[in-house]
């Protein structure tokens, strides 16, 4: 929804709400009560008028029922002017006005009811008094006289008259009876005076008092409160029902606002209903999308060799490896995620290493990279490079992730690359070294050649000399006889010859190492030659001679007349003289209580292979270790006397050949080595 | 995700409902009739007809600890100008609800200007005091309370000698929410001065029934009242107190009193020398008698009301039937 959309909508709830608020509220309960006081005034004024009316007739002789309705009038008037002043709705200065003018009206008139109660009781009295007045005087006293006792049954009677008529006639007639009677009191005396006075005064207030009496009487009945109160009333109620009329329509339009208000909502949230759905829509194509894209990285994150992972350094568990580990070093999946996995299946002398890798990405370092070797699944051993990332945004803390990358060849080729490093500058040397032996060698064995003819001819003259010697006097010759036995001519004649055919033949054996040395270590060109393997095999048992000649015999069975191969020298005599190392080694292991063993030498042409065995006959390889022992690194020989790099290296060299590398071997008997070298390598590079 | 979309609809037909039905209770609030609420502390008795005398009714239901919270104040002399004075000094609960002397001593000896009427049976009276000039009970309170010849004290030094006294305090809490004040110190004394009266009196038994109740001398007198006109104003239950009348009707002329009655209240001329007509219950142990307490005895007051009310000379027998029926409206109070 659009925010114009949501101020408009926040904006009719709050102009609903305070519209709703501003509806003024209807009291139904003080409304009622106020109707219901209204009422009860209306009828206690009635009420008061008729109790007027009552006393004023002389029906009722007590004033309490008047009282009555005053303490009952009290508590009413009291809520009513509460009410009144209360200002709440439908009240209103003008109504509270009226209703504390009305109010004062009935307290206003209850003044004039005292006035009119003090009188009235007075009259009524004297109209009560007067027949008993007249009956005590007839019936305690009898008359004799006819004439009183006539005058004042007629007052009485004509009293009663007026008292209850109240016209003008019966007045006139009571006022006529009274001048009689006062007529006769004139003639009277003693008690029957004073009773008739009594009398006279009697109808002397009623007289005065009942015509003031009746005009008070008629005056307060026209004072007519009840009436005011039924107007007060009808005019309150008429305020209330507009108020409340009003308050209704107000409710109406609140409802209607309410409805419209609600309508509106309904469409929009149908609006927004419909631009949900569009937008759910959208969501999942994109979400599918993104799924796919998301696969398609994952595919290619887990379809190339570097073996994506996290761990978990608080426990130690790698909890996520790319599947393509189980391809690289064997191991199922599921059992990497085993605690301590990875440690345990680093190999012992790197495990130090691993924990100093583990301990950088601990110590915040953002990036690290190791290398251990590992062991497969199968026992042999992978060099794994580890490129690790840790403090990554959005990742756990102690919680690293990277690669694993197979970096077993690079480490062979390193290994290789150095191997013939070494042996490319022990080649030259040695060939400089063979150059500068070979030239004084090569005089010394002429001189000594020279020496060993010229001694030939030397003797003659010397068996010349002693025969002339012997035959010539003895003065003459003793000093000589002498001499040549103090020589020892004839051991000399004998040993000298000796001593300079054993001096050639060492200096021939010198030229020899020599050449095979400069044969050897033929300078790696870069590119392959052509090498006669049995010319090879001859140098390379030359110069290892030191290595095996205190422990086995040499026995060469070499195919005459085998075509030379096409080859890099220096690396195939490398391989010939690691078999050859190897093989002096079986024996010497299998042998070191004494005794010489035999290392045979064989060639044979097959062809477009040429074939180079090389037996021993020494322990033997374990048949446990048969399937590693062309892995780089493996060695079962003590720290320092391998590198455990020979054969692998061998492999792969005859590998580059484009040959083949075997073995047989039998525990006890001893081991052959096979190689197969096709005599014209094809793309063979360095 | 997509059931939440489906329910939108729903919320906003229910928020239209809710709404409607809002609009609706609002509609119809306010148009709940109630029963009109009357209440009056005065008992609806019996109608009043002819008869002039009525009994006294039961007492109508109210709160006793209102009552009690009222008796004590009533005997509370602490709060009075110097601690001397308290209602119950002029108004003596054992002997007729008045001190039995003309004028009242208040604070400090003063002497009022009228005699302390009875506080027995007060609720039947229309207006309070000889004047008038309380209507009600709670109105007539401050009267004795503030006048400085009666209990000479203030409000506030009231007040504070209640606050000050623990057990005012929590009695005025238990009972009233804003505790102690002055309108609940009138409440509570109002309460029970309402509870003062005295039903069942020999002459009320008689009226109820009883032929045995009074003795004939009583009944005779009882005859006479009303047949020489004394229930002509004292009538009703509480036998007078329900109208104001001028003393000496009865006599041709003036009698001159300096006291002016309800006059010196309202300022009205028809209101000179009027005095509220005091009700006769409990008449013989109230002496002395009229306004003025100028008359000590009863035989007596009734001989000069008879003079100058009825302008008539009683015959010593009348009077003395009248007196003895009198002494039949004698009642305890409780």
């Amino acid at each position: 929804m659009k925010h114009t959309n949501l101020a408009a909508f926040s904006l009719g709830a709050v102009a609903l709400g305070a519209f709703a608020c501003c509806i003024p509220s209807i009291d139904g309960k003080a409304h009622d009560r106020t109707v219901a006081g209204f009422e009860e005034l209306h009828r206690l004024e009635l009420a008061r008028d008729f109790e007027l009316f009552s006393l004023g007739y002389g029906l009722n002789r007590s004033l309490d029922e008047l009282r009555r309705i005053d303490a009952e009038r009290r508590p009413i008037i009291k809520r009513l002017l509460t009410s009144a002043g209360s200002g709440v709705n439908p009240w209103g200065p003008r109504l509270e006005l009226g209703t504390q003018q009305l109010v004062e009206q009935i307290e206003q008139k209850g003044v004039f009811i005292e006035d009119f109660v003090t009188e009235n009781s007075l009259l009524q009295h004297a109209l009560r008094s007067l027949p008993v007045v007249t009956d005590r005087l007839t019936t305690f006293e009898p008359l004799d006289d006819t004439e009183l006792e006539q005058l004042l049954s007629e007052v009485e009677s004509t009293f009663l008259r007026y008292g209850l008529y109240r016209d003008e006639q019966s007045r006139a007639r009571s006022v006529d009876a009274q001048a009689a009677l006062l007529a006769e009191m004139e003639s009277l005396k003693g008690a029957r005076r004073i009773t008739v006075d009594k009398v006279l005064r009697h109808t002397n207030h009623i007289l005065q008092n009942q015509g003031p009496s009746d005009q008070h009487l008629r005056e307060l009945l026209d004072f007519d409160t009840a009436r005011l109160v039924a107007e007060v009333s009808g005019s309150y109620e008429a305020a209330f029902d507009a108020h409340r009329s009003m308050v209704h329509q107000a409710r109406a339009l609140l409802v209607l606002g309410a409805l419209v208000y609600g309508g509106m909502l309904l469409f929009s949230s149908y609006r927004l209903h419909r631009s949900n759905v569009a937008i759910e829509r959208e969501v999942r194509a994109r979400t599918k999308e993104l799924a796919a894209s998301r696969e398609e990285l994952r595919t290619l994150l887990e379809s190339t060799s570097a073996v994506p992972w996290r761990y978990r350094a608080d426990r130690s568990v790698l909890d996520y490896v790319g599947p393509q580990l189980e391809d690289l070093l064997g191991f199922s999946l599921e059992s990497w995620t085993e605690p301590g996995a990875w440690e345990a299946r680093i190999l012992n002398d790197d495990r130090e290493a691993y924990g100093a890798f583990i301990q950088l990405l601990e110590n915040g370092d953002q990036h690290a990279e190791e290398e251990f070797r590992m062991r497969h699944a199968d026992g042999r051993i992978r060099w794994v490079r580890c490129i690790a990332r840790g403090g990554v945004d959005g990742v756990e803390d102690r919680t690293f992730q990277g690669f694993f990358l197979d970096v077993t060849k690079r480490r062979e080729l390193e290994g290789e690359l150095f191997q013939a490093q070494k042996l490319e500058s022990v080649g030259r040397l040695a060939a400089g070294v063979a150059h500068e032996i070979n030239t004084p060698i090569q005089f010394i064995s002429d001189n000594t050649r020279f020496l060993s003819e010229s001694f030939q001819e030397l003797a003659t003259l010397l068996l010349e000399v002693r025969r002339l010697g012997e035959e010539a006097p003895i003065e003459k010759a003793e000093d000589l006889r002498r001499l040549m036995e103090e020589v020892d001519l004839d051991f000399l004649l004998d040993e000298i010859p000796e001593a300079l055919g054993q001096s050639l033949e060492g200096m021939g054996r010198v030229a020899e190492i020599v050449r095979a040395m400069k044969d050897f270590s033929h300078p790696g060109t870069g590119t392959p030659v052509q090498l006669d393997l049995n010319r090879a095999l001859e140098s390379t048992l030359a110069v290892s001679r030191n290595e095996w000649k205190f422990l086995a015999d040499a026995q060469l069975d070499l195919e005459p007349d085998l075509p030379t191969v096409e080859c890099f020298p220096g690396e195939v005599n490398q391989v010939f003289l690691n078999l050859i190392v190897n093989a002096a080694h079986a024996i010497g292991d299998a042998r070191s209580y004494g005794g010489k063993g035999s290392i045979w030498v064989r060639t044979r042409n097959l062809g477009d292979f040429a074939r180079v065995e090389i037996q021993d006959d020494g322990g033997g390889i374990p048949e446990a270790i048969q399937d590693q022992i062309f892995d780089p690194f493996f060695t079962t020989k003590e720290v320092g006397r391998g590198t455990g790099q020979g054969l692998a290296i061998s492999r792969s060299v005859i590998d580059k050949h484009g040959g083949s590398m075997r073995f047989v071997s039998a525990t006890g008997i001893g081991t052959t080595f096979v190689i197969e070298l096709p005599f014209v390598a094809r793309q063979l590079s360095a | 995700m997509n059931r939440e979309n489906n329910q939108v609809p729903w919320i906003g037909a229910g928020v239209i409902a809710m709404i409607t039905c809002v609009g609706f209770v609002v509609m119809k609030r306010g148009d709940v009739p109630t029963e009109p609420v009357l209440d009056s502390h005065v008992t609806r008795s019996t109608k009043a007809e002819g008869t002039a005398l009525r009994p006294i009714p039961d007492r109508a239901p109210m709160d006793e600890r209102l009552v009690a919270l009222g008796d004590r104040l009533f005997h509370e002399a602490g709060f009075s100008g110097d601690g001397s004075v308290s209602c119950s000094t002029c108004h003596d609960l054992t002997s007729g609800g008045d001190d039995g002397l003309d004028l009242s001593v208040g604070v400090g000896g003063a002497t009022g200007l009228r005699n302390s009427p009875t506080v027995l049976n007060c609720t039947f009276n229309f207006v309070q005091f000889w004047d008038g000039r309380a209507v009600t009970l709670e109105e007539q309170v401050d009267g004795p309370l503030l006048s400085e010849v009666e209990m000479g004290t203030t409000w506030e030094r009231v007040l504070d000698f209640l606050k000050d006294e623990p057990s005012y305090a929590s009695e005025f809490r238990e009972l009233f929410d804003d505790g102690i004040t002055a309108q609940n110190f009138r409440v509570a004394l109002a309460t029970f001065e309402r509870s003062l009266i005295t039903p069942d009196s020999r002459f009320d038994r008689y009226l109820e029934g009883d032929a045995e109740a009074i003795t004939e001398l009583e009944k005779q007198g009882y005859h006479l009242f009303l047949e020489v006109g004394c229930a002509t104003c004292h009538q009703g239950v509480n036998v007078g107190g329900n109208l104001y009348q001028r003393l000496g009707t009865g006599t041709v002329g003036r009698i001159g009193l300096s006291d002016q009655g309800r006059y010196s209240v309202t300022n009205r001329e028809s209101d000179r020398e009027k005095f509220k007509v005091p009700g006769l219950r409990n008449v013989a142990r109230t002496a002395p008698y009229f306004h003025d307490g100028s008359v000590a005895e009863l035989d007596e007051a009734v001989r000069q009301m008879a003079h100058l009310q009825l302008g008539i000379s009683l015959p010593p027998q009348d009077v003395e039937a009248i007196v003895a029926f009198l002494h039949s409206l004698d009642a305890s109070h409780r």
